[in-house]
C-alpha cells in the first residue's frame, strides 16, 4: 500500500517538476521516499530536483559568485579537475549548491573567510580534495546531486563520517596561520567577464607558481578548528607539494596573497581564451579543463538523461486527471496550495466539466485568495506606493503588476483595486501580496 | 448650513456629474467621498457582480468595457429605432438592446437595465455624497438637462431621480443654469452665449434674458465632440511612437490602453497650467517574444498638444458660427459669454473662443461646476420664499399637429409658460372625408416626421362633404404638471375625441412602479446587511474576548464552586457563535451576541471579584 502511495506521490511530484515547482516536487519525492525508501524514481527525481534547485540558487545568488551562464568549465567523473585559484581572503564567500557535473571541479578553499560551512559532498565525485580553508567563516559547499553526476552516491554515512575521504574543508585556521599578503590580482582576473559569463581560461599551474609566494601548509587535522557536529568534514588530506589541489570553482573576494608557508600553491587562471577558442570548453584554449575522451559530449548527455527521466509517459486522460487530483490533494495536505492549484488547473484543462475538479479548484482558489489577502491590512484599507518613480522602474515586475501598481494612488482601497484590475481575484491578490512582500506598496 | 431639509442642484452630465447646494446665498459644490468635485457619469458591474459608480467605474472602463456604461445621457428617453439612437449606439462597447416598447435597454451581466435606472445609479451616488456631507437625508433636487432635450428625455431624467429616491423639483436647461450661476437673472437683459465643451459633448447656446425670463433662442453643437476626443489624439500619438520604438501595438492590450487613457487625460489637464507634461507609464506591456516589461516615458509639450488637436478646436468655432447664424446674432451683439465644461480650460480653446466672440468670457466660476451651481441657485429659489430668482416651468419644445403634406402646424411654441391652453380650427383636406387623424408632435422641425410623435387619435363620424367645409377645433391643454391633453371637436355635430399625453421616459408606469418597489426591497436588504455586518463584528469581538477570558477564569476559579458548569456553557456558547458567524443568519448572530455578551460580563465580574484581571 505504501509503495503504491509512493508511486502516486512520485507521479504528482513529476507533474510539479514539469510545471517548474521544484520545491513542491522535492517535498513530494521526499514523502515518497519515506514510504518507499528504495523507490528508484523518487531517488533519481530527487537528485534532479535538487540539482535544479541548486542551479536556481546558484543563478540567483546575489553575490554573483557562481554563474552557470556560459562555459565555466566542467569535469566528468574520474577526471582530474583543472586547477583553480583559491580565494585568499573572502569575507563572505558563498558557494551555492550546484551540481558538480555542471560546474566542473569543486571549489577552492578560502584563505581568510569568516565562516566556512560545508555540506556533505561525495569525495568520489569531486576529484582530489581541496585544501583547507585558512580562515573561512562563510564558505559553503553544498551537496551535489548524484543523479547528474553518473556514479552512485556513497552511502549516507560516508557523507557525514569523519575521515580524510570527506572532501570539503571546514577548518578555520585564522588563529594558526599568518594572514597572507595581498595577491597581485584583482577581481577581474579572477572572474573574467561576468557579464557574458565567460571566465578567462586558467593558465597552466606551472606558470602560476612563479607568481606567488609559497602557500602555508595545511595544518594537521588535530589543530583544525572544527565546527561542532561535523568532524568528518574538517580534515582534508594535505595536498602533495606540486599538486594543484584547487579545482576550478572560483570563490569571491580574493585579496591576500598566500602567507609564506609550505603549502601547495593554488593556481590563478588569468589566461584569456585563445583567439581560436569558441568557449572555455574548447580544449585548445584551456588544457586545465581538458575533458576526457568524449567528455564534453558526456556532460551534455548527463543533462539530457536527467531531463529525460522526468518526462511522464503518455497515459489516458482520465487516469491523468486522477493522478493530478491525487497529487493536488497530497500537496494540499502539505499546505502547498500554489503547487496544488497548478495541478488542479492542469486537471481542469483535461477535464473542464468535471465537477470534482471544479469544486477542488474553487476550494483551492478560495484558500489561496485568503492566504494572499491575509497580507493586506483589510479590504477597505488604502495602500500607498512606498517607492519613488525612479525606483519603481528598476523593479522586476510584469505589465500586469505594473497595471495594478498604477492604480494605487492613495485613494483607492484594496477592494476597489480588486474591482478595477480586470483580473481574477486570485491573480490580483497574488500581485498585491507580491508588491507588499517586495516593499513596493504598503499594507494599507 | 440651515436646519431646513437640504435641497441640491445636480448637473447630470454626459461625462461627469456635479452636485451643489446653496448656503448663505452662495452656491457651493459638494465634494464626493473621494474628495473630488466631479463624479464620472459611469456605471459598471464588475466581473464579481459588484456595482461600481463614478471614478472606480471609470478606471476599469477599458478593462471591462462590455459591462461599463458611459455617456448614457446620449440615449436616455430616446426610442431604440430612431436614427439618433442608432447613431449614438454605433461603436459603444456595451450591449444596447431594444426594450418591449421600443425603449432602450442595456445588458449588464444577466440583467437588462433601463436608461433611467442607469442614470439613477449616478444620481444615487451624488445623493449619497450629499448625505455624507450634510449628515442627513437629501430628498429634493433640481436637475439640469441639455436645452435640446425633449419631453421624453426630460421625463426619463425625472424618472431616474425618482428611482434614486429624489423628488425632482424641476428640470432646467444647462445654459440657463450656467447663466443663473453668474447671477444674470436680474442684472443682465439681452443676449448671451454659452459655450459648453464637456467630456463627451459640445453645446453652444444663445439665450435671451429679459426681466428674469431665460429664453433659449438657438442651440447647437455636436453630441460626439468633447474632451475624450482630445484624449484620443494624445493616446494615438503615444501609441504610434511606442510602436515605432518597440514594434508593439499598445491598443491591443486593454490594460495598457486603460493606463494610456488615464495618462492622456492627466497630461491634458496638466498642459492647461504648464507648458509640458511628463507621461511615465512603467511596465506598460510585455515585449514581443517575452522579456522584461517595457516602460513608456514621453514628454508632451503644449505646442504638440495644440497641434494634435487643432482641428477639434476649429470645429467648435465652426459650430458656434452656425448657431449664431441660426439665432441671427453677431458676436458683437452678445452681452456676455459664458464658458462651461472643463475642456474650456485648455488655453488653445479659450484663446480661440475669445478670438471668435471678441470678448473675454465671464470669470469667477469654475467652468466644470457652473451648471451645478446654477441648479443649486434654482433649487434654493424653489424652496425659499426669500429667494429672488425663480424660473417658470416652460415647454422646452414646440407642440403641434401634423397637417396635410407632411408638415406641422405649431400650436404651442417652445418656452411657453405652463399651464397654458390654446385652440385652433382645422378643416378636412379631402372631399367626402369622414375621419381625421390627429397626430400630436413635439419639436422644432417644419417636417412632421422629424419631430417626436407624442400620440395620435382619430375623430370619426364627420359629415361627408367637400374638403374644407368641416371645421374641427383642436385644443392643446398643458396643466401645471406638464401633462398635455389634446382634443378634437366637430363643430357641427359636437362630436369629440381626446388624448392625454404624458411624457414617457421609456418606462411604463407599471415598470416604474416595479423598479421603485425593487428599490425599496434593496434598501431594506441593504439595511439588513448593514445590521448583520455590525452584529458580526460585535460577535467576532465577543468571541475573541471570551477566548481570552476563558483560561483566565478557569485558572482563577480552579478548586472553587464556580467552575465546570459555567465554563462548559461558555464553551458551548463559543461553538454556537462560530456556527452563527459561518452561517451569517442575523437571528442566530444576534442570539450569540446576547449570550456571549452575558458570558463576557460574567467572566469579567468574576475576575474582578477574584482580583485576577
Amino acid at each position: 500500500m505504501s509503495n503504491e502511495r509512493a508511486i502516486q506521490l512520485v507521479d504528482a511530484a513529476t507533474w510539479l517538476q514539469l510545471s517548474g515547482d521544484t520545491e513542491g516536487a522535492r517535498r513530494l519525492f521526499e514523502q515518497a521516499l519515506k514510504l518507499d525508501p528504495g523507490n528508484v524514481k523518487a531517488l533519481e527525481h530527487l537528485a534532479g530536483t535538487r540539482a535544479t534547485s541548486s542551479i536556481e540558487d546558484a543563478t540567483s545568488s546575489p553575490s554573483g559568485v557562481v554563474s552557470l551562464d556560459g562555459d565555466w568549465g566542467a569535469a566528468t567523473t574520474g577526471e582530474a579537475p583543472p586547477p583553480a585559484p583559491p580565494s585568499w581572503d573572502a569575507e563572505s564567500t558563498r558557494v551555492a549548491p550546484v551540481p558538480a557535473a555542471l560546474l566542473g571541479p569543486p571549489p577552492p578553499p578560502t584563505w581568510d573567510s569568516e565562516t566556512t560551512r560545508v555540506a556533505p559532498v561525495s569525495a568520489s565525485l569531486l576529484g582530489p580534495p581541496p585544501p583547507p580553508s585558512w580562515d573561512g567563516e562563510s564558505t559553503r559547499v553544498a551537496a551535489v546531486p548524484s543523479a547528474l553526476l553518473g556514479p552512485p552516491p556513497p552511502p549516507a554515512d560516508a557523507l557525514t563520517a569523519p575521515g580524510p575521504t570527506a572532501t570539503a574543508p571546514m577548518a578555520s585556521f585564522n588563529d594558526t596561520l599568518p594572514r597572507p599578503p595581498p595577491l597581485p590580482l584583482n577581481e577581474d582576473t579572477l572572474f573574467g567577464d561576468m557579464e557574458s559569463g565567460v571566465r578567462p581560461a586558467p593558465k597552466p599551474a606551472t606558470e602560476e607558481f612563479a607568481s606567488f609566494p609559497p602557500m602555508p601548509p595545511p595544518p594537521p587535522a588535530d589543530d583544525a578548528k572544527t565546527l561542532p557536529g561535523l568532524p568528518a568534514l574538517v580534515a582534508p588530506p594535505p595536498p602533495a607539494d606540486d599538486e594543484v589541489t584547487t579545482p576550478g570553482m572560483i570563490v569571491a573576494d580574493a585579496g591576500f596573497a598566500a602567507p609564506d608557508a609550505p603549502l601547495s600553491v593554488p593556481v590563478v587562471h588569468e589566461a584569456p581564451l585563445a583567439a581560436t577558442a569558441n568557449s572555455a570548453w574548447d580544449a585548445r584554449s584551456d588544457p586545465g579543463i581538458q575533458l576526457a575522451s568524449g567528455g564534453e559530449a558526456k556532460a551534455m548527455e548527463l543533462l539530457a538523461a536527467a531531463s529525460a527521466v522526468v518526462i511522464p509517459p503518455a497515459e489516458p486522460q482520465g487516469e491523468s486527471v486522477d493522478r493530478l487530483m491525487r497529487g493536488a490533494k497530497d500537496l494540499l495536505d502539505l499546505d502547498d496550495h500554489t503547487g496544488a492549484m497548478e495541478l488542479i488547473l492542469k486537471a481542469k484543462a483535461l477535464a473542464p466539466n468535471d465537477p470534482e475538479v471544479e469544486a477542488m479548484r474553487e476550494r483551492s482558489e478560495a484558500t489561496l485568495v485568503a492566504m494572499f489577502e491575509s497580507k493586506l491590512r483589510g479590504l477597505q484599507a488604502v495602500p500607498r506606493v512606498l517607492l519613488k518613480d525612479d525606483e519603481i522602474i528598476w523593479l522586476n515586475l510584469d505589465h500586469r503588476a505594473g497595471f495594478v501598481l498604477a492604480q494605487i494612488d492613495a485613494s483607492v482601497t484594496f477592494d476597489d483595486i480588486f474591482s478595477l484590475s480586470g483580473m481574477s481575484r486570485l491573480d490580483t491578490a497574488r500581485i498585491l501580496a507580491q508588491l507588499i512582500d517586495e516593499g513596493v506598496i504598503s499594507r494599507g | 448650513m440651515s436646519d431646513s431639509e437640504p435641497v441640491v442642484g445636480i448637473d447630470l452630465g454626459t461625462t461627469n456629474s456635479v452636485v451643489a447646494y446653496t448656503t448663505n446665498g452662495t452656491a457651493v459644490v459638494i465634494k464626493n467621498r473621494g474628495g473630488s468635485n466631479l463624479t464620472p457619469s459611469m456605471f459598471a458591474v464588475s466581473k464579481a457582480g459588484k456595482q461600481l459608480v463614478g471614478n472606480i467605474a471609470k478606471r476599469q472602463s477599458i478593462t471591462n468595457p462590455i459591462d461599463t456604461v458611459y455617456a448614457s445621457k446620449r440615449l436616455i428617453g430616446r426610442k431604440f429605432s430612431t436614427e439618433a439612437t442608432q447613431k449614438a449606439i454605433k461603436g459603444l462597447p456595451y450591449r444596447v438592446i431594444a426594450g418591449e416598447h421600443d425603449d432602450i435597454r442595456i445588458q449588464l451581466g444577466d440583467k437588462q437595465w433601463s436608461l433611467p435606472e442607469i442614470s439613477a445609479q449616478i444620481l444615487k451616488e451624488l445623493k449619497a455624497d450629499a448625505e455624507a456631507f450634510f449628515g442627513r437625508p437629501v430628498r429634493q433636487a433640481v436637475i439640469t438637462v441639455p436645452a435640446y432635450f425633449n419631453d421624453g428625455q426630460r421625463q426619463a431624467t425625472k424618472d431616474a431621480g425618482r428611482i434614486a429616491g429624489l423628488d425632482v423639483l424641476r428640470i432646467i436647461n444647462e445654459p440657463t443654469a450656467a447663466a443663473l450661476a453668474y447671477g444674470f437673472g436680474k442684472e443682465v437683459n439681452g443676449k448671451i452665449a454659452v459655450f459648453d465643451l464637456g467630456g463627451g459633448t459640445f453645446d453652444v447656446s444663445v439665450l435671451e434674458l429679459s426681466n428674469g425670463v431665460f429664453d433659449v433662442i438657438a442651440t447647437g453643437g455636436d453630441t460626439f465632440l468633447g474632451g475624450e476626443d482630445f484624449d484620443d489624439r494624445v493616446i494615438n500619438w503615444l501609441v504610434t511612437d511606442f510602436q515605432k520604438d518597440h514594434n508593439v501595438d499598445l491598443r491591443s492590450d486593454r490594460m495598457a490602453l486603460q493606463r494610456l487613457k488615464d495618462a492622456a487625460e492627466k497630461a491634458k489637464i496638466e498642459l492647461s497650467s504648464s507648458l509640458e507634461a511628463q507621461i511615465n507609464l512603467p511596465f506598460i506591456c510585455a515585449p514581443q517574444g517575452g522579456g522584461a516589461a517595457l516602460h513608456l516615458q514621453k514628454t508632451l509639450t503644449r505646442a504638440q498638444f495644440d497641434s494634435l488637436t487643432e482641428d477639434l478646436v476649429a470645429r467648435t468655432i465652426t459650430l458656434c458660427e452656425q448657431v449664431l447664424t441660426d439665432a441671427k446674432v453677431r458676436p458683437a451683439d452678445l452681452k456676455e459669454m459664458i464658458l462651461v465644461g472643463g475642456m474650456t480650460r485648455v488655453p488653445k480653446v479659450m484663446d480661440s473662443v475669445k478670438a471668435y466672440f471678441r470678448r473675454d468670457p465671464c470669470k469667477g466660476v469654475h467652468p466644470d461646476e457652473v451648471v451645478a451651481l446654477g441648479a443649486a441657485v434654482q433649487a434654493h429659489a424653489l424652496t425659499n420664499e426669500d429667494a429672488n430668482v425663480l424660473l417658470l416651468d416652460v415647454t422646452p419644445q414646440s407642440l403641434g399637429v401634423a397637417i396635410a403634406g407632411g408638415y406641422v402646424r405649431r400650436l404651442i411654441p417652445k418656452n411657453t409658460t405652463v399651464p397654458t391652453s390654446i385652440t385652433e380650427v382645422f378643416t378636412t383636406s379631402k372631399d367626402q372625408q369622414s375621419t381625421v387623424k390627429i397626430m400630436v408632435l413635439q419639436g422644432e422641425s417644419e417636417i412632421a416626421h422629424k419631430n417626436e410623435l407624442l400620440g395620435e387619435f382619430l375623430l370619426t363620424g364627420l359629415r361627408t362633404t367637400r374638403r374644407g367645409e368641416i371645421d374641427v377645433d383642436v385644443t392643446f391643454d398643458i396643466n401645471s404638471e406638464g401633462i398635455v391633453s389634446v382634443s378634437a371637436k366637430d363643430r357641427e355635430t359636437g362630436q369629440q375625441q381626446s388624448i392625454r399625453v404624458t411624457a414617457s421616459g421609456g418606462l411604463t408606469s407599471d415598470e416604474l412602479k416595479k423598479i421603485l418597489e425593487e428599490q425599496s426591497d434593496f434598501a431594506l436588504e441593504a439595511k439588513a446587511n448593514e445590521e448583520l455586518t455590525a452584529k458580526r463584528a460585535e460577535l467576532t469581538q465577543l468571541v475573541s474576548d471570551t477566548r481570552t477570558l476563558l483560561p483566565k477564569v478557569e485558572t482563577a476559579t480552579s478548586g472553587s464552586d464556580f467552575g465546570a458548569d459555567a465554563l462548559q456553557r461558555a464553551r458551548k456558547a463559543l461553538d454556537a457563535a462560530e456556527i452563527a458567524l459561518n452561517t451569517g443568519q442575523l437571528q442566530s448572530v444576534s442570539e450569540s451576541v446576547d449570550t456571549l455578551g452575558k458570558t463576557v460580563a460574567l467572566f469579567r465580574g468574576v475576575l474582578e471579584r477574584l482580583g485576577a484581571r
